[in-house]
């Protein structure tokens, strides 16, 4: 028997009860255990409002999300939640405690952990996200890095299977992006899967083999990274720019270079080889 | 609550009702709640929430009206009971009295629905509030619609760390709003910092000001004010003619 899709989506439509128009149109698509997928989009898209259905806080009005094969309609959000683990967009949205240490704790109190797993789980998480030395700090007074690594510790800790993280780069100088990209290869190194939202291009080129594109509510596209962020109809059609190494790419299309770039390291290999091809004359 | 509470944000509509006076509205606002205020039968308030109801239609809000009073029809309810419980023989002056709390609310709320912040602030100032005072107000009403929005991401954000509210008994589930009126309390009171450094910026209290738009007083706003001083007029004169 085949291992079953980390998350199942199956043409879900989606409403708020106080609008009348979908935000969701028909959404189709399946995310296997251990894969590390983008889903990007303008702002306005539905992204948000699609990864809150993959821990139940929001259900499906028509259509249906699995996750692990389970529906989430029979299901509660603490029963999802403690398998996918939902971080929002902006942490000063769940801060309250008055410590670092305790703000990772509440996740697993709320999840009856005993208080030597706590302990031993919440040392973990600070070290692992290099929190160590603000334990006893209060979350309020962090840096904007630090509030986006505590607030990932907040959900990782419990070890859900599913990682869900909206936007985690907005607001994000690039020394933390590169901190972040590090940080999600560990997580999926761990075996789970890593869902992302963004709409920050480069990011995703650099560390995603796989993106969904989300438009209007619509899956305009699915596939891996470089034929997608290279693909100028899509990139139209979704309102979103191409990485930049992609336009530094098509502006040097007529000296040889591919259009489908979209890594650094790739367009240097590329542009050496060229140079080298080109040293004689 | 909530959803009362956001059905209370003014949608731009282009209706006669929408583009009356600020001040005409508010007078015959504060004319019909009087006459609901001083009214203890049945009839004449009957007659004023259908009055409003009408305004809404004309207006294109009555979804908006219907979603007001359903939000406090438990109120309503909860006031006729008390009023049955503590008067055994005065059961018509019950009904009286929930009509009475729901036509009031749909007079206030058919205005705010109606009117925009901008507009009603405008009329406050023409009427001689201070400028520092109506701004405050028109502020607190456009940031209820994201006071909500935030409350619900805040508690879909703990709701995902496993917070369960509907869980345990009384004492545990008031400690329960703690992780969400903290992260709630601390944003706002952030994003007022943020707003008045905004303000600021911007030279707000640096002197007089002038106003881009400006209010006119058109027939229709004199047909409004008659039509809404006869409503009062019949209003009290049914309410002392009548038995109930
Ligand atoms: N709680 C809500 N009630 C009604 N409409 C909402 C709510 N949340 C979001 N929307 C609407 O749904 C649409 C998609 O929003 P969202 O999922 O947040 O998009 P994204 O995350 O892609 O920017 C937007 O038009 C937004 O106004
Ligand atoms: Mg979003």
């Amino acid at each position: 028997m085949p291992e079953p899709d980390a998350i199942q989506v199956k043409d879900l439509y989606f409403r708020y009860e106080d609008s009348d128009t979908y935000i969701l149109k028909g959404v189709s698509f399946s995310i296997e255990r251990g894969e590390k997928v983008a889903i990007v989009g303008e702002n306005g898209a539905g992204k948000t409002t699609l990864i809150k259905h993959f821990n139940g806080l929001l259900k499906p009005t028509k259509g249906s999300v699995r996750i692990f094969s389970i529906d989430t309609k029979t299901k509660t959000v603490a029963e999802l939640s403690r398998r996918v683990g939902l971080v929002f967009q902006n942490p000063d949205h769940q801060f309250f405690e008055e410590t670092v240490e305790k703000e990772i704790e509440f996740a697993l109190k709320n999840f009856n952990f005993d208080e030597s797993e706590r302990k031993r789980i919440v040392s973990e998480m600070l070290r692992f996200f290099e929190l160590e030395k603000y334990r006893d700090r209060s979350p309020f007074l962090l840096s904007g890095g630090e509030k986006k690594r505590l607030a990932i510790a907040s959900v990782l800790c419990y070890n859900p299977d599913i990682l869900v993280l909206d936007e985690p780069t907005v607001g994000q100088d690039p020394i933390q992006k590169e901190k972040l990209s590090v940080l999600l290869d560990k997580i999926v190194s761990m075996g789970k899967t890593v869902v992302v939202v963004s709409h920050d291009m480069d990011f995703v080129a650099e560390n995603f083999s796989r993106v969904i594109v989300l438009s209007k509510g619509v899956v305009i596209a699915d596939g891996k990274t470089e034929n997608v962020l290279t693909n100028e109809s899509i990139l139209n059609k979704a309102r979103l720019l191409p990485p930049q190494v992609t336009l530094c790419a098509w502006s040097l299309s007529n000296i040889g270079l591919r259009r489908d770039i979209i890594r650094v390291d790739d367009i240097v290999e590329e542009i050496l080889l060229l140079l080298q091809r080109c040293a004689p004359c | 609550m909530l959803k009362a509470l956001k059905s209370f944000k003014y949608i731009e509509k282009s209706t006669i009702i929408h583009k009356l006076d600020p001040r005409s509205k508010i007078l015959s606002t504060i004319l019909l709640s009087l006459g609901v205020l001083v009214s203890q039968k049945i009839t004449p308030l009957i007659i004023v929430t259908i009055f409003c109801i009408i305004l809404a239609i004309t207006a294109k809000s009555l979804r908006q009206l219907l979603r007001v009073i359903r939000g406090i029809a438990p109120w309503a309810a909860f006031i006729f009971l008390l009023n049955c419980l503590t008067g055994s023989d005065k059961l018509m002056l019950s009904i009286a009295m929930s009509i009475k709390f729901v036509s009031l609310a749909a007079v206030f709320s058919l205005f705010f629905i109606t009117t925009s912040p901008e507009d009603f602030m405008l009329a406050l100032n023409n009427l001689g509030m201070p400028y520092e005072y109506t701004l405050a107000f028109t502020m607190a009403m456009r940031f209820v619609p994201s006071l909500a929005r935030d409350l619900q991401t805040i508690i879909d954000a703990q709701r995902s760390r496993g917070l369960e509210l509907d869980k345990g008994n009384f004492i545990e589930r008031v400690r329960k709003y703690i992780p969400i009126l903290v992260p709630l309390i601390v944003y706002e009171i952030r994003r007022s910092f943020m707003i008045a450094e905004a303000l600021e910026s911007r030279a707000f209290g640096s002197g007089k000001r002038s106003s881009f738009y400006k209010l006119k007083i058109t027939y229709r706003d004199f047909v409004f004010a008659i039509l809404s001083s006869i409503l009062l007029a019949v209003i009290l004169f049914i309410d002392i003619a009548l038995p109930w």
